[in-house]
């Protein structure tokens, strides 16, 4: 007998500011601990947030690329428990009355094709501090530098039904929210984190069964592994006639399996209730659309317009528009006068490479499409064309140049020969003579200088 | 009594608070008579249509993205109770020790 | 030796008589504080309040003295920061010249919560300041300082006031910062000011008045002006809400207010009968409300980064959290955890927190209502009876909670409100309070400041 997976995401991304999302300290990653901390993100009395307007734009800028509905009026609220980094005793988030709620991500399933999964709601909160649990024999040690830095939460609806579906869905979004310059969504930074829930049921069944909430995934590939090690874990257990737990788990990328925490004592009562030291967070109807209007082209939209303007595959444009940068150094290339399908064919292969490697272009759109009209007009074989690449990535000449150096220039053309050949006799006229005078190895320097041109 | 000995409890453990020995009684006593006392808010009806009130501004003034942390006037280390090298320490979180 | 210094000398050999007397109201101070203080007004520009001293509650932080709240959980803490309201009041030229007593966390009606011993009423010990700013109220009613700060979350400024027969202001909500005031009810609290009369009373408020960057609940507003006191107040319309004169009103109480409201008349205020409705709601309302904020408020004295701790039994985390601040919080501090914690816990969120936030706005409709109607200001009295004896209330909170039956509901509102002295009965002082509509303290305090004129305050009213 099968089991239907059913899986939802709760996504935490870092929001690009400079400064944390109640109080002026900078967001930092790496520094000596608790450098980076003032009256408000240590909890000390007396001290008050105020909230980052640059992290509340970002919050609906990535609302608005997800395709929510972003709420006039939001509402900060304070969400208490009990934790070491955590140092007023309560997070400051969004609870009945979030910032946006009701969008969707669009991807190709694996399995399901075309998909679009739900974005139940997307939240502002504050990140807590960090606990070291290893450090020091017996203790915790808590940096309070990362407390305070903005975060969105981003909550999907239980729409995935695989594992390979939840990373599919992962990379989307990741490409969305990096497209709209709203978070490098570093998963070893810490920039992006991933919490999933999971439960399954037998297929046709309308109710979902209990889930379980795994954490601690430094990757999106982590986040597949663990979530079927959960998917076995859960199926085995119902498979032996037990019941599944409602619990959280931790995933341990060594053994690849997921271990219960250490049950809680309590149930979580949060008891959130609406920050009276913030009033609500309104935004105008202006500022929503104009703050629309600065969106840039989204991923699958880039993809389909790759696709029909410029006559590329599907695949090619899947990869391209996978990354902006790619997406638009392609476009560049093209509009530089290359064949559309052999720029995607370089872009994808060797520029990507280099691409990878540097994290630059180093060859600008016009000297690559140059090449490729090089190797078009057979003036170099694509063989050749990927040694001079090479060259190109070293040094700023222009691609023919680098191919009469490297005597890469392949002559299809007789009658140019000929034109050079004539050009080579009427420059030289006293080699000439000495070579009608019998001195032959002058031969080579003529054929040097008709490689030349 | 309305705030039970073992609400009580819960609610101490929700607020990590310890109830000092033999107090437990009259903590719920305590509890128990001013719940009952507010619980006169009750004959208000709830029908009537009010919007939510809060003093103050009515929405939030957003702050610019500077860099600019407040200053303390003298270091952590003066008024934290236990720290090494810039960590505070306290002791290691039980869920978090090994099974 | 110039003005500032002697007032500094002054001011030192006052606070060590009121210690002498065994008022118990300062938690710090030194001479050597105060002579600092003096040193930098005289190399300041001059400011409004040029060289006044003022003492200021310990529960707003300040850097050169510890704050404790008066809870042994932050007992010998010296904030790294100062509280706006100590900023400004610096740059207007005043001297902060000690820290005073209060219920510990400002939770309280009579200063007897503090963990540092109670505070005496200065014209008998064996009765209580009133409080929670019953230090404040104390050094200004024994003539140690002109002015004091103190702070209200449900009448601690203008309920000591009327107990010490001194002036009490309670500024609208969001028109002082709070940064720097420890929260106890943030919706609620504000920084508030005493004063030996009105006008000394506004010209602090109005040096700590106006918007603050690092307080998002404060208003952009011009801080409210000094008031010249009007020669008669014709055309002012004053209501007496009939709530607040029930039948039970302790008899010097209604004497005295009977005498301010004849004198209103005399000087030619309109005052008429008006009713707010919601009035008996207040004290529960506020029951809910402020616990449950005071409950999240101080989840952040949990023995990790600052304060005491205390290690639990097991040596761990959570025994070391429920020790430090079981040990650390007083019985009062504790029980309001709890009921705000309550309140606001599964199951009971609706039934407790929402319903008080509906009746809160019944009951600021209440005031709106009413100045709509063409009221300008409410006169009631601010107490239901000159100040008690000390432990009379302790035994039931609930009847430490009812003294402040006709101070809470203003809170509630936000509204601007004060408290000056009407006369006294049994040789207590009795308070008037004067209510305003937001932002209208300088209208307040001018009528103020013309009954202030009209009645000795200080004298014996016969029932
Ligand atoms: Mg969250
Ligand atoms: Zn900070």
């Amino acid at each position: 007998m099968s089991w239907e997976t059913v899986i939802g995401l709760e996504v935490h991304v870092q929001l690009a500011t400079k400064s944390k999302m109640f109080c002026r300290c900078r967001v930092t990653f790496g520094e000596p601990p608790n450098t980076h901390v003032c009256p408000v993100c240590l909890g000390l009395p007396g001290a008050l947030p105020v909230p980052n307007g640059e992290a509340v734009r970002l919050g609906a800028r990535a609302a608005l690329a997800l395709g929510c509905t972003i709420h006039p009026t939001s509402v900060f609220a304070r969400k208490n428990y009990f934790y070491p980094d955590l140092p007023k005793g309560y997070q400051i988030s969004q609870y009945d009355r979030p910032l946006a709620t009701k969008g969707g991500v669009q991807f190709v399933s694996a399995e399901r094709g075309p998909l679009r999964v739900s974005i139940t709601r997307l939240h502002l909160e504050e990140d807590a501090g960090k606990s070291l649990h290893d450090r020091y024999p017996g203790k915790t040690a808590v940096d309070l530098n990362r407390a305070g830095t903005p975060l969105a939460e981003i909550v999907s609806g239980p729409d995935l039904r695989s594992p390979a579906e939840a990373r599919a869905y992962l990379t989307t979004l990741k490409q969305i929210l990096v497209y709209s310059g709203i978070s490098d969504c570093s998963m070893e930074k810490g920039s992006l984190r991933v919490d999933a829930n999971l439960s399954i049921r037998r297929p046709g069944d309308t109710a979902l069964g209990t889930k379980t909430e795994v954490k601690n995934m430094n990757s999106f590939a982590n986040v597949e592994r663990a979530l079927t090690a959960e998917y076995q874990r859960q199926a085995a257990a119902l498979e032996r006639g037990e019941t599944i737990e409602q619990t959280t788990l931790l995933f341990d990328a060594a053994s690849g399996a997921v271990r219960p925490m250490r049950t809680k004592e309590e149930s979580h009562d949060y008891r959130y209730f609406p920050d009276p030291d913030l009033p609500p967070l309104v935004l105008d109807p202006a500022r929503i659309e104009a703050l629309r209007d600065t969106l840039p082209e989204m991923p699958e939209a880039k993809r389909q317009r790759l696709v029909s303007v410029y006559g590329i595959s599907d695949a090619d444009a899947e990869v391209l528009a996978a990354e902006q940068a790619l997406a638009d150094y392609f476009e560049a290339v093209a509009t530089a006068g290359a064949d559309p399908q052999k720029s995607a064919n370089w872009i994808r292969t060797d520029v990507k490479a280099a691409y990878n490697d540097t994290g630059a272009f180093a060859v600008e759109p016009e000297r690559l499409a140059g090449l490729i009209g090089l190797v078009e007009q057979g003036t170099v074989s694509l063989q050749a064309a990927k040694r001079i690449f090479a060259e190109l990535l070293e040094i700023p000449e222009e691609p023919l140049v680098v191919a009469k150096r490297l005597r890469l220039v392949q002559v299809g053309d007789p009658d140019a020969l000929e034109t050079w050949v004539d050009e080579v006799l009427a420059a030289f006229p006293k080699e000439v003579a000495r070579y009608r005078e019998g001195e032959t190895k002058l031969l080579g320097f003529f054929i040097g200088q008709v490689m030349k041109r | 009594m309305k705030v039970t000995t073992e609400e009580v409890l819960h609610i101490a453990k929700l607020a990590e608070i310890e109830i000092p020995e033999g107090t437990l009684e009259a903590v719920s006593r305590d509890m128990s008579r001013i719940c009952d006392y507010v619980e006169q808010l009750g004959e208000v009806p709830d029908a009537e249509s009010v919007e939510s009130f809060r003093a103050g501004p009515d929405r939030v003034a957003l702050r610019d993205d500077h860099v600019d942390p407040s200053p303390l006037a003298h270091p952590v280390e003066d008024f934290a109770p236990e720290m090494a090298d810039g960590f505070f320490l306290v002791p290691r979180l039980e869920a978090m020790e090994e099974e | 030796m110039t003005s500032t210094a002697a007032t500094a000398r002054d001011v030192g050999d006052r606070l060590r008589q009121a210690e002498a007397a065994g008022l118990n109201a300062t938690l710090s101070w030194s001479q050597e504080v105060i002579d600092r203080e003096a040193r930098r007004v005289e190399q300041a520009a001059r400011g409004a309040l040029d060289g006044l001293p003022i003492a200021v509650k310990d529960n707003i932080v300040t850097t050169d003295q510890p704050t404790t709240c008066a809870s042994r959980i932050l007992e010998g803490y010296v904030s790294p920061f100062d509280a706006t309201a100590i900023v400004r009041l610096r740059e207007a030229g005043a001297m902060i010249v000690a820290k005073t007593n209060l219920d510990e966390f400002a939770m309280g009606s009579s200063t007897e919560h503090s963990a540092f011993g109670r505070v005496r009423h200065p014209l008998d010990p064996d009765r209580v300041s009133g409080g929670s700013s019953g230090g404040s109220a104390v050094l200004v009613a024994a003539g140690t300082v002109p002015a004091a700060l103190g702070s209200e979350t449900g009448g601690s400024v203008r309920q000591p006031a009327s107990f010490c027969g001194v002036v009490g202001v309670k500024p609208t909500y969001g028109r002082v910062s709070r940064y720097g005031l420890v929260a106890f009810g943030s919706s609620l609290d504000c920084i508030s000011v005493f004063g030996q009369r009105c006008d000394v009373a506004a010209r602090v408020l109005s040096s700590i008045s106006g918007a603050d960057p690092n307080d998002a609940t404060t208003v952009d507003r011009a801080p409210p002006d000094i008031p010249e006191r009007p020669a008669n107040l014709e055309g002012v319309r004053v209501g007496l809400p009939r709530e607040y004169f029930p039948d039970d009103l302790d008899r010097g109480v209604r004497a005295a207010t009977d005498r301010a409201i004849t004198a209103l008349r005399d000087l030619g205020a309109e005052v008429s009968e008006v009713s707010l409705p919601h009035t008996r709601y207040a004290v529960p309302t506020y029951y809910v409300i402020a616990p449950a904020e005071a409950a999240s408020n101080l989840a952040r004295y949990d023995g990790v980064r600052y304060g005491v701790r205390r290690s639990g039994p097991d040596g761990g985390l959570r025994a070391l959290y429920r020790a430090t601040r079981g040990a650390g919080f007083g019985t009062e501090v504790r029980r309001r955890i709890l009921i705000g914690t309550y309140v606001l816990s599964a199951g009971y969120y609706d039934a407790y927190y929402t319903k008080a936030q509906h009746v809160r706005a019944l009951i600021a409709r209440d005031f709106e209502d009413v100045f709509a109607g063409g009221i300008d200001y409410l006169f009631t009295p601010t107490t239901p009876t000159p100040a008690f004896r000390a432990g009379e209330k302790t035994a039931d909170p609930v009847a430490m909670y009812l003294a402040d039956v006709f101070v809470c509901a203003v809170s509630l509102a936000g509204l601007p409100a004060l408290s000056l002295p009407i006369g006294r009965t049994g040789g207590l002082p009795i308070g008037g309070q004067l209510i305003a509509p937001d932002f209208e303290e300088s209208g307040m305090l001018a009528v103020a400041s013309a009954l202030e004129e009209a009645i000795d305050g200080t004298a014996e009213v016969e029932p």
